[in-house]
């Protein structure tokens, strides 16, 4: 989006100096009233050396109590500071502790520029590299580097030549297109805003004049047309889709298709702040059309010839942001400005040693890895890539339960587009298969307790169906676990892999034109949630197998419930884990009923199926 | 501070405040109950403009809420009644009415408990009552260096406090509008707006603000070096002090007891802004509650005050 309000993102290993940089640029800048002045030259922190009377630059920056007392940054801080064109930057001073590095993420997501310290003394730390790669993680595309401290290490010309030398290696490969490096003092002032005596051999800007020349920003050449609708608003005589134009252009009369219904209409009017001929990318519109369209809350306004890059796979990178670790086949609520969809993470490529920048191999995510890794969404969603777009290509992922953020993706590419599905099953697809078959396929879910006759039932549904002339096949929990999870256990981590493989195969059976049996014990809602998720209602029939626990117990056919008693078997449904009922499942059958019964209600399903497209 | 800069630079950054705060208010609106704060001032109008804009031409789908602590400038509570009435606002109003009825008074309990009894319970009471979980206040980041380092989605904990050690991460322009049970969130769309900013759209909106941030002649005592206004008896009554006519006005506007006033010549919304452009001193230098401890403003914020 275009931007005359220039975020810049201030990082840097802990104790680089940059709360007095900041401090110092501020004041330099005249952006701090005189009062919080008088405040900095009276109050000093536990082990400050700087005399009363002097400002202590750091005390203008660090806002909580406890940053003050413990002398660090936890969070980010936004000041505004005023450049010599008149132009406002928004200065985030991020932390610079490893385990606030998901705050330093916070800060960077917003940048247009990076203004990175390294203490000349010590040089480039692990903390530098990660900050850096962090920022070209979040697309910063523009980086000053300031060798602070210069003072210490008597203004050597040499030493700071090995900094740039040295960060240089590392920087090339991070994506950025202007790099910028100044040897400063925060504490003595040099560099800041006026070249210092000091420093003669520095032919280069001030910081002040590095960030002037950087804010100047670029325009938007991004063309294609993205409005995600935030709201419906109900006029008068009509409905206004209300949104932020986040890339391309918006006029009166103009043509545009809306996601994901694919509807074209024309533009018949526009509401925003200031009225204009065209509506450029950054302005809050709420937009009418032509005629009556489906539309709500996260669809999104496209341009009317787009390809547009909608799937169910993506390709992207990640930054965990979570005390609680990635666990794996879980499922999250994926968020993309409106968008919201029930997403996992179906594989994780490689994760990046920050500090070394290597790929390494990982089977979940923790606290502030940064990794790419592949999602997979429970229905297709136009996601653009982050490159592209910020704020249509970046998402949030929320966990189901605490509904906190865990993770921060930027998308990189769809892995496969839906578009080229459409395509490639076109030639034969399951309607074909299905015309084929000469019925119309379904999954049946059968969810019990262990020997509350699940297998039984599907035996005796399949013997019907096929009867009938129906394809079928049964997924029987006990056979998979043989074969396709045969590498899983039995804890609820285990147990959600195990459904959400039974769901995908299942999905694949109904794919072929064949109605798929499953009988699986599923116990957690959560699970089978995210199993109907993968299909459309009429697709999907949960069926209760609801026989009480004392003719489970009393059938026992593996002999679990006995070994549960002496507490043989850890996680047994039923005896040490809790079985969660289906709250509103498609059908309730007791297993412990006439099976004939049984059986044709469960049968019923399958042919009231045929009735709907 | 501040330096003046060209009008039409001026009219591009209000333009792009003015976006971000729109989005803001539509992104709150996707909560399942959410409530504007209008606490009056110059703040509050500038909110309350921003949501109308944000839901052109329908209505603001959501209520405003004023929390009374009954210390309120009498100019303020008619001004909030005429708003509430040309603007067709669903208005609710709530005080702490068991600490009135105790006799709370910024004189019997200090500045800091009084604060906390009428404003922060006050707060979280009308939240409860309402079962709000999402509260739009206007408060921005250049104000107060606690305030500095707040999110515009802001989580509080059932219970209202807020752990600005463990803040919920925000990206790009995706709000997390997920909560956990009883917990809400504080919105504040113009966080990255300064008090010039606010002034300047203010004037560019042509906007109508409580004439007490105009100067006019005033009844007013001298409390050491702070000047109070006079609005009614029970500031005389426990200062003892005859009141002496000045030529006043309000930077900020909060309890009249506890907000001072300045002298000056200031009458229009151009000279306010020349006056900031040319001042340097922090806004909220005359709110006396927040020198209070050498962080008071993040303690109060910690039980839930905004």
């Amino acid at each position: 989006m275009n931007s005359s309000v220039v975020f810049t993102v201030i990082c840097g290993s802990v104790d680089d100096g940059k709360s007095t940089v900041l401090g110092r640029l501020l004041v330099d800048s005249n952006s701090i009233p005189a009062d919080t002045l008088d405040q900095a030259r009276t109050t000093r922190r536990a082990g400050s050396v700087i005399p009363v009377g002097e400002i202590d630059y750091s005390l203008l920056t660090d806002g909580l109590e406890s940053e003050r007392e413990q002398g660090i940054t936890i969070d980010v801080a936004y000041r505004h500071m005023y450049l010599p064109s008149g132009r406002r930057i928004i200065m985030s001073d991020s932390p610079g502790h490893e385990q606030y590095t998901r705050n330093m993420a916070v800060a960077a997501a917003k940048a247009h520029i990076a203004l990175l310290l390294v203490d000349a003394s010590r040089g480039v730390r692990s903390q530098t590299v990660r900050h850096a790669n962090i920022c070209g993680l979040m697309g910063v595309k523009k980086i000053i580097v300031a060798v602070n401290k210069m003072d210490a290490v008597d203004y050597s010309e040499q030493r700071f030549t090995e900094i740039v030398t040295e960060l240089n290696e590392r920087l090339s490969s991070l994506g950025f297109d202007s790099i910028e490096y100044v040897p400063v003092s925060g504490l003595v002032g040099v560099n800041v805003s006026t070249h210092a005596a000091q420093t003669p051999w520095h032919m280069g800007k001030t910081l002040v004049e590095a960030l002037n020349d950087f804010a100047e920003v670029a325009a938007d050449n991004n063309t294609q047309l993205r409005i995600p609708v935030q709201a419906v608003i109900r006029t008068v005589d009509n409905r206004g889709y209300a949104g932020q134009v986040m890339s391309g252009t918006l006029r009166i009369g103009q043509q545009v298709q809306v996601w994901p219904s694919g509807t074209t209409c024309t533009v018949s009017a526009i509401t925003s702040p200031t009225q204009t001929d065209v509506y450029q990318s950054g302005t809050a519109v709420s937009v009418e059309f032509d005629r009556e369209i489906d539309a709500a809350r996260g669809h999104i306004i496209c341009g009317v010839d787009e390809d547009l890059p909608v799937s169910r796979v993506f390709l992207t990178d990640m930054i965990w942001v979570s005390d609680t670790p990635q666990a794996k086949s879980q499922s999250y609520i994926l968020k993309a400005g409106p968008i919201e969809v029930p997403a996992s993470i179906s594989a994780i490529r490689y994760v990046t040693d920050m500090d070394e920048n290597e790929q390494i191999e990982s089977s979940s995510l923790s606290m502030n890895d940064v990794a790419r890794v592949e999602i997979t969404l429970a229905r297709p969603v136009l996601l653009d890539s982050y490159d592209s777009n910020r704020d249509t290509g970046g998402y949030i992922l929320c966990d189901r339960l605490t509904q906190e953020t865990v993770a921060a993706g930027m998308v990189v590419r769809p892995i496969r587009r839906e578009s080229e599905v459409l395509r490639h099953d076109f030639t034969v697809g399951r309607v074909q298969r299905e015309a084929l078959a000469g019925h119309k396929s379904c999954v049946l879910w059968l969810t019990g307790l262990p020997s509350s006759g699940k297998s039984t039932i599907a035996d005796e549904v399949e013997k019907s169906l096929h009867g009938m002339g129906y394809r079928t096949i049964v997924i029987d929990g006990d056979t998979v676990r043989t074969g396709l999870s045969s590498d899983l256990g039995f804890t609820n981590e285990d147990r959600s892999e195990n459904v959400r493989r039974v769901a995908h195969l299942a999905e694949i059976v109904i794919q072929a034109g064949v109605v798929a049996i499953v009988a699986l014990v599923s116990p957690i809602a959560k699970d089978r949630d995210a199993a109907r998720e993968l299909f459309k209602d009429t697709d999907f029939y949960e069926v209760f197998v609801d026989t009480p626990l004392d003719v489970c117990e009393s059938r026992d056919v593996k002999g679990l419930y006995a070994r549960a008693r002496k507490n043989l078997v850890a996680n047994m449904t039923g005896a040490g884990q809790g079985y969660e009922a289906p709250e509103n499942p498609a059908l309730r059958v007791d297993g412990s009923n006439d099976l004939t019964m049984v059986t044709a209600s469960i049968v019923e399903l399958v042919l009231e199926r045929q009735n709907h497209p | 501070m501040a330096n003046s800069t060209s009008r039409a630079l001026d009219d591009v950054v209000l333009a792009e405040l003015e976006a971000e705060a729109i989005w803001a208010m539509r992104e709150c609106a996707s909560f399942s109950n959410p409530v504007l704060m209008y606490s009056i001032g110059k703040d509050s109008t500038v909110l309350l403009h921003l949501a109308r804009k944000a839901f052109a031409s329908g209505p603001i789908p959501f209520p405003v809420l004023h929390i009374n602590t009954g210390w309120k400038f009498q100019e303020m509570i008619s001004f909030r009644d005429n708003a509430a009435q040309e603007l067709k606002l669903d208005l609710r109003v709530h005080s702490n009415f068991a600490a009135l009825d105790e006799g709370v008074t910024p004189f019997t309990h200090g500045a800091d408990e009084y604060t906390r009894i009428m404003k922060t319970v006050a707060l979280r009471e009308a939240l409860d009552l309402g079962g709000f979980n999402l509260a739009i206040g206007g408060a921005r980041r250049d104000e107060e260096r606690s305030r500095a380092k707040e999110r515009m989605f802001s989580l509080r904990s059932a219970g209202h406090t807020w752990d600005p050690r463990n803040q919920r991460p925000e990206f790009w322009s995706t709000v997390n509008n997920l909560l956990p049970e009883g917990a809400s969130v504080r919105a504040f769309p113009i966080s990255n707006w300064t008090e010039l900013d606010v002034w300047k759209y203010i004037r560019r909106e042509n906007l109508d603000v409580v004439p007490l941030y105009f100067a006019s002649e005033r009844p007013t005592i001298d409390v050491n070096g702070s000047l109070l206004m006079v609005d009614d008896e029970r500031l005389t009554d426990h200062y003892k002090q005859e009141p002496v006519m000045r030529r006043i006005r309000f930077r900020t506007l909060g309890c009249y007891p506890l907000t001072a006033a300045e002298e000056s010549d200031t009458t229009t919304v151009d000279e306010i802004i020349t006056e900031l452009e040319t001042t340097n001193r922090s806004e909220r230098a005359g709110r006396l509650i927040d020198g209070e401890g050498a962080s008071s403003m993040e303690a109060k914020k910690l039980e839930g005050y905004f």
